[in-house]
């Protein structure tokens, strides 16, 4: 689906060294994304997930406290960096978290194990993302939900061609991509789109394994 | 930190698997790691914080 030229093994290691040289300042670079309106959608993601929680790219550990009480949170990233401070904003939360490092696509869980997974912002980041999604629907329950706040590649023509372009720079400066086909790669790895908020450029889907529950 | 302390809870560990070869994982406490019982694999736990990167396990010695 994704015009990967790159060796995923090769471009994954490089994603995880740019963020583990961002992470003493990501939450500052971040800070713009955030007030036009990130923040919001995260913590409505967030809100939604409910008992045993995989949250995929927990990064810095911003959407910690934004979860509901009783759940317990296992957080994985694959930077050393970000999960550091993940584990000191883990300490000021109600919730139970574990944090690991852990790669999205080997994941290092046993199937059918959680009842949420949930990724924000992370799925431009990953060198594979329809393995990284398949391997969510194998450790999520068939009852489970999946929820994914993700910027995608625009539809329109010209505001595509340009995400193309920026997405050269963005891939190599931050380790992102701006033209992700986030939907279309959900499908590709068969899970069942439940619902789907479309604004601009973020999508907030909430999807299943499919042919299930 | 006592000795009969686990590195990673219980809770934890009941979940995971080797990212490899999906087998079981127990606790190694010199040099902390968790080792698959199937592939040999020792995944480093590093400041409390278990690597399960399979290019990051020590390899089993052969």
């Amino acid at each position: 689906m994704e015009p990967d030229n790159l060796d995923v093994a090769t471009e994954q290691a490089a994603v995880t060294r740019r963020y583990n040289r961002l992470a003493s300042i990501y939450n500052l670079y971040d800070a713009p994304m955030e007030m036009m309106g990130t923040r919001k959608r995260r913590k409505r993601m967030v809100e939604k997930a409910s008992g045993e929680v995989l949250e995929v790219g927990v990064g810095t550990g911003k959407n910690l406290a934004h979860y509901a009480d009783g759940v317990h949170v296992v957080g994985i990233d694959v930077s050393t960096g970000m999960l550091q401070r993940a584990r000191n904003q883990a300490k000021t939360v109600p919730v139970r978290t574990n944090i690991l490092e852990a790669d999205v696509q080997e994941l290092p869980f046993e199937d059918n194990t959680f009842d949420t997974a949930l990724a924000t912002c992370v799925f431009c980041s990953v060198a594979d993302p329809v393995q990284g999604l398949r391997e969510v629907a194998r450790v999520v329950r068939p009852d489970g939900r999946i929820l994914l706040l993700e910027h995608v590649r625009p539809t329109n023509r010209i505001l595509g061609w340009m995400a193309d372009v920026a997405s050269a720079v963005t891939r190599r400066v931050f380790g992102f991509r701006a033209n992700r086909r986030t939907e279309e790669n959900v499908a590709a790895a068969g899970l069942e789109i439940i619902d789907v908020s479309r604004h601009g450029i973020w999508r907030e889907i909430v999807a299943r394994p499919q042919g299930t529950g | 930190m006592t000795n009969e302390e686990p590195l990673v809870s219980a809770e934890l560990l009941a979940i995971m698997q080797c990212p490899a070869c999906a087998g079981e994982l127990s606790e190694r406490r010199e040099k902390p790691a968790l080792v698959c019982a199937d592939c040999g694999r020792a995944y480093p736990i590093r400041e409390g914080i278990p690597v399960m990167l399979v290019e990051e396990a020590e390899e089993p010695a052969s």
